[in-house]
């Protein structure tokens, strides 16, 4: 058993590094860019990026949305909001690192009040309690950290990427979330504690009330779309652009496409 | 000479408070435009019509609301430069019928959401104003819209910073750069259609 882990942790850093080659040789193009048309994402990656897109495309199909319905369509409206919230109170620490990062130090105190606020009065996050105090909830990663502080305007975010299974991204953001990832509290505590089954538990979890969340708005998109790649690319990349641009105001309906602030778009529900 | 300064002094703050009436008066009407057109749509989906009635009416309200040629040509891009005028009036006409239908849909399962006005100033390039609003849910976060008006009408819509123009236009182009022009003619009338 232990053996096996050992090997599953061995491959895992592998594939991490692969990951972290390709993304550095992906941003080391990031300066040299330039969009065919003005307005439109830059994708090189075209061919391959689309490849991806119809294998991430099928496993939803298959297995995420029908979850996903399933959850939306039969679970007790105050129990997902339970597990909404408690999937942003885990995502506070690295929120408030982010905050700090892009020199907002009152919005991390913030954050850091939500969370511990919500924690213990709001029973491990399960009621949003700080909110009714006054404290509307944030989402900030480090892609949009990034977004921040480039010289680059916030639709330039390097090369546009369909990562496996993560979906839409481009340099920026995929470093984004490789970033957020290694600086997570809430995994190196479940490392240290020897309690990784917790953190695969949330990502299932992320995963499941991000797509019954963005339902709605993306069978919108792919159902009033010609090139439903292309919608999304152009969809993606405006609202990553927005958040980075709206840095500090507080956000209305962050809402997650996968396990980081994606876009929620659409009319009636 | 000190005539002449009281004069130019009179006449410059007589223009910036023309300009200003002039602003406000514009912000105001875009705000309007939008708040009629909203109530517009609530009386429409509130009296539960067919399916054939509703799209009747939102044809009409869309016709009212929106510069078609306006988004259309912005929607198309380069190709609109390329396009014969033939083209051009049919890519409109089927585009048109393509938004109503897609609009008719959204607004098919109706739950009570009401649109909460805010704020409206010029756009960066001063050419229109821009709206902004809430569409406030009974369950979920409000959905942050942005009306985009240009002399009175609809020019563009942002939901959440997502600009809905845009997005048509990298759906179109790629669309285009397949399979040509009338390729896409035909698709959007088929979907209209």
């Amino acid at each position: 058993m232990a053996q096996q882990v050992a090997m599953i942790r061995s491959f895992l850093s592998r594939v991490r590094f692969g990951l972290a080659v390709v993304l550095l040789a992906a941003t080391t193009g990031l300066g040299a860019c330039a969009s065919q048309e003005p307005g439109e994402p830059w994708d090189p990656l075209e061919v391959p990026n689309r490849f991806m897109f119809a294998i991430n495309r099928t496993i939803d199909m298959l297995i995420v949305r029908p979850v996903a319905v399933t959850y939306k369509f039969w679970v007790p409206e105050p129990i997902q909001r339970g597990v909404s919230n408690v999937v942003q109170n885990l995502g506070e620490p690295v929120t408030a690192i982010n905050e700090v990062a892009q020199g907002e130090p009152s919005r991390a105190a913030q954050t850091i009040a939500r969370f511990l606020v919500n924690t213990t009065i709001g029973i491990l996050g399960i009621f949003d309690v700080a909110k009714e105090l006054g404290m509307p909830p944030t989402k900030e990663d480090f892609g949009q950290t990034i977004g921040v502080w480039a010289k680059a305007p916030p639709e330039d975010g390097g090369p546009y990427l369909v990562l496996p299974l993560l979906g839409p991204s481009n340099a920026r953001d995929a470093v984004g979330l490789l970033v957020d990832y290694v600086i997570d509290p809430f995994r190196i505590l479940t490392w240290q504690l020897d309690v990784e089954y917790l953190m695969y538990a949330r990502t299932g979890v992320t995963v499941v009330d991000a797509r019954s969340r963005t339902l709605q708005a993306l069978d919108d998109i792919e159902k009033n779309s010609l090139d439903y790649y292309s919608a999304l690319r152009s969809a993606y990349t405006q609202k990553r652009a927005a958040d980075i641009r709206q840095k500090g105001a507080p956000q209305s309906a962050s809402i997650a496409l996968v396990a980081s602030g994606r876009p929620e778009l659409g009319f009636a529900r | 000479m000190a005539t002449f300064r009281r004069w130019v002094v009179t006449c410059v703050m007589a223009t910036a408070a023309t300009l200003l009436a002039a602003a406000g008066a514009a912000a105001q009407d875009a705000a309007q435009v939008v708040e009629r057109m909203a109530s517009q749509v609530l009386a429409t989906v509130k009296t539960g019509a067919s399916d054939s009635e509703r799209e009747q009416q939102m044809t009409q309200l869309f016709r009212a609301n929106f510069d078609i040629a306006a988004i259309g040509q912005m929607v198309l891009g380069r190709h609109w430069n390329g396009a014969t005028p033939d083209q051009r009036d049919k890519f409109i006409a089927a585009f048109e019928k393509a938004e109503i239908r897609a609009y008719s849909g959204r607004f098919k399962n109706y739950q009570g959401q009401t649109l909460k006005i805010g704020r409206v100033s010029p756009s960066p390039n001063g050419a229109s104003e821009m709206v902004e609003s809430q569409l406030l849910q009974p369950t979920g976060q409000p959905i942050r819209i942005v009306w985009e008006i240009s002399r009175g009408k609809v020019i563009d819509i942002a939901v959440e910073g997502v600009s809905m123009g845009m997005t048509r236009r990298s759906d179109f182009s790629a669309y285009v750069q397949r399979n040509g022009l009338d390729a896409l003619i035909d698709e959007l009338q088929r979907r209209g259609g």
